[in-house]
């Protein structure tokens, strides 16, 4: 899995993650938010436009991620899901606190 | 449910080890490939595909995370076989047995900070298929079956959903 940064503020960050966010891959995905949080970063933004699959272990590298940046006063939110992103938070059920967004803009310009 | 032979099967094994979530997604693709060149019509959506994907890839992720912990990596197998009206997968290692089905993970979804970062995927793979049964065979292999009707649609269905 690569990792794409962009540097939006000084403390907003948009990832855009290419390729699977599973079992393989999650645990370096999940230090990388931990990372950004720990920098300063509390409004992150995952574009995951280009995320082919996502599993238990990626959402549980969001689910890590989301309860970050919210101690860091924050928020994370996911813009532009697949239908199997879709499906995977849906069945779940977390889909109710990781509210895919259309865009990375609307995710970035929503207040909740 | 199934009173013909399978229409298509594909098969195949990898070392149990995080990896093989590769060999898992490349058995997938091989599966549909078969299934859409032997009998097109059976073929079902990509919705319809990625919902068992998920639940495979779930329980795969179950073997190679727990059947062999605490010792060497052994071998995981994968068998997929679609039949006139389902899809029934198979994956089956040598590790240790499972105790029991872990109980589907409670959700306070008001207490983000309090949210589980793990223990979702079987209750997911559960949910992505119309049946998963696990059972230790006499010779001390672990089978895990999922089987999933042809005639749903991808979606996860509001049962799935109370179930998960």
């Amino acid at each position: 899995m690569e990792l794409l940064m962009t540097e939006q503020t000084a403390d907003t960050l948009v990832l855009q993650p290419i390729g699977r966010l599973d079992l393989l891959t999650a645990g370096e995905f999940k230090a990388q938010l931990t990372t950004a949080v720990t920098e300063g970063k509390r409004r992150i933004i995952i574009d995951m436009a280009h995320v082919s699959f996502v599993d238990s272990s990626g959402l549980g590298a969001l689910i890590s991620g989301l309860k970050a940046a919210r101690r860091a006063g924050g928020d994370l939110r996911i813009a532009h899901v697949s239908q199997q992103t879709l499906t995977v938070l849906t069945l779940t059920t977390l889909d109710r606190v990781l509210r895919p967004y259309a865009s990375v803009a609307e995710a970035m310009s929503t207040d909740d | 449910m199934i009173k013909h032979g399978p229409l298509a099967e594909t098969s195949g094994t990898a070392v149990a080890v995080p990896a093989a979530l590769d060999t898992i997604h490349a058995l997938l693709e091989r599966f549909w490939r078969a299934a859409e060149t032997l009998c097109p019509l059976k073929a079902p959506s990509i919705a319809w595909r990625m919902c068992l994907a998920t639940a495979v890839v779930e329980v795969a992720d179950n073997c190679i995370r727990h059947a062999y912990r605490d010792m060497p990596a052994g071998s995981m197998e994968l068998r997929l076989r679609l039949y006139q009206d389902c899809v029934v997968a198979r994956i089956t290692d040598c590790g240790l047995a499972l105790v029991s089905l872990p109980p589907p993970v409670e959700l306070d979804l008001l207490a983000v900070e309090d949210l589980p970062e793990g223990g979702y995927g079987l209750g997911l793979a559960r949910a992505a298929v119309d049946r998963l049964d696990y059972r230790r065979t006499p010779n001390g292999t672990n089978c895990w079956r999922l089987l999933k009707r042809l005639d749903t649609d991808g979606e996860p269905s509001n049962q799935s959903r109370s179930e998960a």
